[in-house]
């Protein structure tokens, strides 16, 4: 159980990037409800972005002066098994690369259903957020719903577009998909660490299944790959990618603090049931699902 | 549009039998709870109050993101994998002392690819040929919207543009300088979730004429002057920029835009657009 509950880079990786959804909501409810323009909210989402980088720099530092051993055990691991079976590393490997460059700089972006495009080129060009209606550019007559101003992914698609000088297009229809995509094969890195402890040859076919799964299940909205290929810039796919695999696997592990990060990354970015989601459905279930394994293992007893 | 045609449905059940009969003892809260998630969305009334749990905001369909499918179907996969792979090395080692990793790679090779094409004949190999197109650009613009690289639009300054659908869906997304007197919404019904502002008549008017035309008039004379009075409408109301596809442009059209001083015709392009500028 100590085992499971050891942090492994997947966890860091996936559980850093949730840490910067939070700043970055941070920031834009910040600025939604204070009404400030959108350069201030970029502003304060990188001041705290720095802050955040200089803490773990600062933590990285303290732990070498100790002398605490931080190289872990994947990072040997990786070494062994790219010099054991370089080809179980590299297949996968080119298979992603092909996926990325195909989906996200071949195709042209899929844009039904969603309007985040409109919506970053709306804060950039207005410098505002949510004050004009982000599909004419005009002042609103009504207004949109609160559940979905408080969703900050365009948000922080217009500050790294802000920062980087990049169009929205590029960032919002090539680069996002692309990390969004490479974070869901870290998570099923993850369930590979799981599923199969020291045992790098079936890790990497588990990955390369995955890679297959969503290359070849990608026929409808409901499936995983459909929803990272055709809206990996959407909320729904980071959801469907990222927090629901991520969070089932942290209850498994029993990494709670895993799953509360997932529970407020979905409500910072999807449409939910009042704050919540399908993560919460996941937890509860899985809750259940333990405390009937534990009764009846009493029963046994 | 729901394309319902795969069966990795039937191969998640099938994996979790497999899982069931085999190794269920292993990770037995990852097997049950994947079961427990496949019998919420299977029975109806616990299906329906997903759905509803959902809210109406998503598709019916997106409660079955809830099964673990890929992290199950992978790990079955693997299993199948590693004991198919088991019993062909014993069957070789009957034959011969030691199975050599040549043939070996070439067992997992075959394996692989047995596997690729199960995944491949109850999924999908189309490449997303059918969703999207391929990229005349880099930025993803499509061909028909190139024409808005034509366009100058001030860093400083908002312009409007009133164009074809195909042409103002773009619009927003490639410049937040760009203004139009109608969003996506009027025309893409799903959107009109995200907003609550809803057109008039004068605008649905606006769409319908800068698209196909209007054709209700009995002559040439009447539809000459009412395409008049749109373009004095629109240069009234400042719309900087009319784009006109080839198949709009029919002959009141050109009248009207031959006699009024208001806008003229800009550079032109290879596109089958033609672009109106407000002078």
């Amino acid at each position: 159980m100590l085992e499971n509950m050891r942090k492994t880079v997947p966890d860091k990786v996936i559980e850093s990037c949730l840490i910067v959804i939070g700043m970055a909501e941070a920031a834009h409810l910040t600025a939604l409800l204070l009404k400030l323009p959108f350069g201030v909210c970029s502003t304060v989402f990188a001041v705290l972005l720095a802050l955040g980088i200089l803490w773990k720099a600062g933590t990285v530092f303290l732990r070498r002066k100790r002398g605490e051993r931080f190289t872990g055990q994947e990072e040997i691991f990786f070494s062994k098994l790219w010099k054991t079976y370089p080809g179980w590393v590299i297949l996968p490997g080119i298979m992603i690369i092909l996926q990325i460059v195909w989906y996200y700089w071949i195709q042209t972006p899929y844009l039904k259903y969603d309007i985040t495009g409109e919506i970053v080129q709306t804060m950039l060009a207005s410098d505002s957020i949510y004050e004009v209606n982000p599909l004419t550019g005009q002042a609103f007559d009504v207004g949109m719903p609160m559940r979905l101003k408080i969703l900050v992914l365009p948000t922080l698609f217009a500050s790294v577009c802000r920062w980087t000088g990049l169009s929205a297009m590029t960032i919002c229809y090539s680069v996002a998909p692309g990390i969004v995509l490479l974070l869901s094969y870290t998570v099923y890195l993850g369930w590979a660490e799981y599923l199969f402890p020291k045992e790098g040859k079936k890790r990497m076919l588990f990955l390369l299944f995955a890679v297959f799964i969503y290359q070849f299940g990608a026929y409808s909205r409901p499936m995983d790959g459909y929803s990272l290929f055709f809206g990996g810039f959407q909320g729904e796919a980071f959801r469907t990618g990222i927090i629901l695999p991520y969070a089932l696997l942290c209850c498994l592990r029993g990494r709670w603090k895993g799953v509360v990060l997932c529970l407020l990354a979905e409500v910072c970015m999807v449409w939910t049931f009042y704050g919540l989601g399908y993560t919460a459905v996941t937890a509860v279930l899985y809750g259940c699902i333990r405390l009937l394994s534990l009764q009846w293992n009493r029963r046994e007893k | 549009m729901v394309r319902l045609d795969g069966q990795y449905l039937t191969l998640f059940m099938a994996a979790l039998l497999f899982i069931w009969l085999g190794e269920k003892r292993k990770y037995k809260e990852f097997v049950r709870f994947s079961l427990a998630m496949l019998l919420l969305l299977l029975i109806p009334p616990t299906a329906e109050l997903l759905i509803r749990y959902q809210t109406a905001f998503y598709g019916n369909e997106n409660i079955w993101r809830l099964l673990p499918l890929t992290a199950l179907l992978a790990y079955s996969m693997v299993l199948a994998e590693t004991k198919i792979m088991m019993a062909l090395i014993r069957a070789e080692g009957e034959r011969k002392p030691v199975l050599s990793k040549k043939r070996e790679g070439l067992y997992e090779i075959l394996l692989l690819a047995a596997f690729a094409a199960l995944l491949c004949i109850c999924g999908t190999f189309s490449l997303g040929k059918r969703v999207t197109g391929e990229r005349t650009r880099m930025d993803g613009l499509p061909k028909e919207a190139e024409i808005l690289t034509f366009l100058d639009i001030p860093k400083d300054d908002f312009i409007y543009l009133l164009a074809p659908d195909e042409v103002s869906s773009w619009a927003r997304i490639y410049n937040g300088h760009l203004l139009l007197p109608y969003g996506r919404d009027l025309y893409e019904p799903e959107l009109s979730a995200y907003l609550y502002d809803a057109y008039d008549e004068e605008m649905l008017l606006l769409h319908d004429w800068i698209n196909s035309g209007l054709n209700l008039w009995e002559n040439e004379e009447q539809a000459k002057f009412a395409e008049a009075d749109f373009l004095n409408y629109c240069a009234e109301a400042g719309y900087h920029y009319l784009i006109f596809s080839y198949e709009r442009y029919d002959e009141a059209l050109a009248e009207a835009l031959a006699e009024q001083e208001a806008y003229r015709e800009s550079d032109t392009t290879r596109l089958p657009y033609l672009i109106y500028e407000l002078q």
